[in-house]
């Protein structure tokens, strides 16, 4: 089964996705900050990130959503960053998935529905194994 | 405006006083040409009799050298006296002196010789009170009536001159006379005195009738003969009654008047009562300014009138010349205050108007400069100076509740931030709970979970409101816009989000919108506005209603949203305050009161205006409800459109 990694700094939210994701089948790695998500995805290998863009400073998600790009391991791992500030801090760019500001897969708003989060996860890893197959 | 009032008010003022000014001037100098006119023409009169009185004297001195001469004294030596010599000597001095007649008397009143043909004697002339009174020794001049016989016997000729025909006069007494065939004369009668004894009286006079030398001569002593625009400025006439028997007023054929006679009124006062007479005429065709005094004879009795009148034109003129000065005085001085009453009303009212044009800059919100005391007056030194000081408390004021305001909305803004960690981790045990992947649950845990969930959801939607409610009052609404596909970007997303809820109300979505449709805004503002609407439908729409949505170009680079859903409708008077921070529908005509932040439509509005759109609402009461707004469309080369 697919594993996925929750980069959080809430352990309450950490915590719950984990049970939601696990009663899904998913297996789960946590990370409570950028630099540990950061190993973790690079030695875990996982097929999915789920990232929380206000952890220790107010871009440290999109620093590791940018740092994952650039590295050719971690580069093909779908990401969904999860976001609670959409435009109250002064960022130059929209919270649009985006090439070079925002490389990430999906976004969605905090608090995100857990039936919608699992929807799109689901999506995401649909859309990989139809994309790898046949590269693999 | 209060510069039109004031200077209404000057203007006013300065008209009223122009015109009383006027009036009393003309007024006041008319007045004073009649008291002037009146005392000129009683002093001509007094002139028209001197020259009479100098004439009567004239012939009083000649009839005393006569009776003084040697020739008149020997009348009573018979042997001596010759009559033919002395009515030859007497005769050559009435010609030489220009009597009209000259006698010579006895004691007894007898006519001894007259020296006009054909000479009649012997007749008695005691009757006359001049004669009698010669007789005693007493020298009398006057003027006297000499009757038609007295005249006749005195010889033809006088009796000729004499005789004038009554003309017919309008506004005379009646009169049932032809002709006027008395005289009335200047007399005199002198005493020849021997000793202490009156031996006979000569008896001579002027005939008045036709006498134009004397009236001509009154005219040139008194009026010099002046002339006003080709008409004498005097005229003198003498009347024997009320019928002029010499004048130099002329008829419109130029011959003098005689004849006619005096009015009416005149006569009545004049020959009747003996009064002097002062006013008003109209004398052949003009106006004059008259005096008449009676005559009378030795007796006392009225026998006729002296008259002189002035042309009234001239003073006329003079008094109209003086009224028009005036008149143009007050002219010059009422246009002199009518601009000065301009100038004063400006400079009174400019510094008020610049107040008020200030006040309403404050009013509107505008940034006020101070108001400029130009010193015109204390009260209004200090009313400016008031206003500019509660002009920059109030701005003061402003800034410091704006920030007040600004650190107010970034708390908010914060609060419900960091609310978000909490909610998520609420909804995702909710989740758990739900979907029993903590244990077993039962009906009544249930009811509970749904009741959080729901809760959840609400308080999801408030942090959502807050936020942007914070972002909104800070300014820091600015849409980053891009190309959106209307159907797959938003509505799609949307409902499947909404799905749930939408079929718990019963609700049928109708979306006649084009797939082809791109818009050119904030992908996350717009789904707002479109959560917001929908989340209003659910809220105020009627169970088992439709949702429509119409989506149509409109020039030149927008597209015109048709929102519409069932429901009870907005009152009228409701509409405006519609899209008002905090409002809420109240619950009447069985629409039930709804929870949330009344905030969706406010934030809606705002997210609408912040892309250049406009929104409005239109709504039948117990029919439906429709929101129309406008987006901007984004363009694509060779974009014929839909």
């Amino acid at each position: 089964m697919a594993k996925i990694l929750v980069v959080d700094d809430d352990v309450e939210i950490i915590e719950t996705s984990k049970i939601i994701l696990e009663s899904k089948g998913y297996g789960v790695v946590a990370a409570g900050n950028g630099a540990d998500g950061l190993k973790k995805a690079r030695s875990e290998k996982p097929d999915l990130i789920l990232l929380d863009v206000m952890m220790a400073h107010d871009r440290e998600g999109f620093e590791v959503a940018q740092k994952l790009k650039q590295e050719a391991d971690t580069r093909h791992i779908p990401v969904i960053i999860i976001t609670g500030i959409t435009k109250s801090k002064k960022l130059p760019f929209k919270f649009e998935p985006d090439e070079d500001w925002l490389p990430v897969s999906a976004v969605l708003d905090k608090p995100v529905k857990p039936e919608l989060l699992l929807a799109k996860i689901e999506e995401l890893l649909a859309a990989r194994t139809t994309t790898q197959t046949p590269a693999n | 405006m209060l510069r039109t009032k004031l200077f209404q008010g000057f203007a006013i003022l300065v008209v009223l006083f122009s015109i009383l000014a006027a009036y009393v001037g003309v007024q006041t100098s008319q007045r004073r040409m009649v008291d002037e006119a009146q005392t000129r023409v009683q002093l001509n009169l007094g002139g028209a009799w001197s020259v009479l009185h100098a004439k009567m004297s004239e012939i009083e001195t000649v009839l005393r050298l006569v009776a003084g001469k040697q020739l008149v004294q020997d009348l009573t030596e018979v042997d001596r006296f010759d009559e033919t010599e002395v009515r030859h000597r007497l005769e050559r001095i009435r010609v030489t002196f220009g009597l009209d007649f000259l006698q010579l008397l006895s004691p007894e009143g007898e006519v001894l010789l007259r020296t006009t043909s054909p000479y009649n004697k012997g007749d008695f002339r005691l009757s006359d009170p001049a004669v009698s009174g010669a007789i005693k020794g007493e020298i009398q001049t006057a003027l006297a009536v000499l009757s038609p016989l007295e005249l006749a016997t005195e010889g033809p000729e006088l009796a000729q001159r004499a005789y004038i025909p009554i003309e017919e006069t309008l506004r005379a007494r009646p009169s049932s006379r032809a002709v006027e065939d008395r005289g009335l004369a200047m007399i005199s009668a002198v005493p020849v005195v021997k000793g202490a004894q009156v031996i006979g009286v000569v008896y001579g006079g002027v005939l008045l009738n036709r006498n134009f030398k004397l009236v001509d001569q009154m005219h040139d002593i008194v009026f010099k003969n002046e002339v006003y625009k080709g008409v004498p400025v005097g005229t003198a006439t003498i009347f024997l009654g009320d019928c002029r028997i010499a004048t130099t007023v002329r008829l419109s054929n130029g011959n003098r008047a005689m004849g006619t006679r005096v009015s009416k009124e005149v006569a009545d006062l004049v020959l009747d009562n003996g009064g002097s007479w002062v006013g008003e005429a109209f004398v052949v065709k003009d106006r004059y300014l008259a005096a008449y005094d009676p005559i009378r004879n030795v007796a006392g009795e009225i026998i006729g009138m002296l008259y002189v009148g002035t042309l009234k034109k001239p003073f006329e003129d003079y008094s109209r010349g003086i009224a028009l000065k005036y008149v143009y005085v007050s002219l010059f001085a009422l246009l002199v205050g009518l601009v000065l009453a301009f100038f004063i009303a400006s400079r009174l009212a400019n510094p008020i108007h610049r107040l008020m044009e200030a006040a309403d800059r404050v009013t509107q919100g505008h940034p006020t400069p101070p108001v400029a005391d130009t010193g015109s007056c204390d009260e209004v030194g200090h009313l400016i100076h008031a206003f500019n000081q509660m002009t920059s408390t109030l701005t003061e004021r402003e800034v410091k509740l704006k920030a007040l305001n600004r650190s107010y909305m970034e708390t908010l803004g914060f609060v419900s931030h960091e609310l978000k960690g909490p909610v998520a981790t609420i909804l995702n045990y909710a989740y758990l709970l739900r979907e029993q992947k903590l244990g077993d649950v039962n009906d009544r845990q249930v009811k509970a979970i749904r009741a959080i969930d729901a809760a959840s959801n609400r308080l999801v939607e408030m942090v959502r409101h807050y936020l942007n409610l914070s972002r909104i009052e800070n300014g820091e609404l600015r849409p980053l816009c891009g190309r959106i596909a209307l159907r797959d970007d938003v509505l799609v997303p949307l409902l499947e989000r909404l799905e749930h809820e939408i079929q718990s109300h019963e609700m049928r979505v109708d979306l006649q919108v084009d797939p082809g449709i791109l818009l050119l805004a904030d992908r996350n503002m717009v789904l707002e506005i479109f959560e917001n609407l929908f989340s209003n439908a659910m809220k105020y729409g009627r169970p088992q209603g439709v949702i429509t949505l119409q989506v149509e170009p409109e020039e030149p680079d927008r597209y015109l949203f048709k929102f519409r859903n069932d429901g009870p409708g907005i009152p009228a008077d409701r509409i405006d305050s519609l899209f008002q921070k905090f409002t809420r529908l109240e619950g009447t005509d069985g629409v039930r009161q709804q929870k949330g932040t009344g905030l969706g439509l406010f934030i809606t509005r705002s997210i609408i205006e912040a892309h250049g759109g406009r929104i409005r609402v239109t709504s039948e009461v117990g029919g439906w409800v429709e929101f129309v707004f406008t987006l901007p469309r984004f363009k694509q080369e060779g974009d014929a459109h839909v």
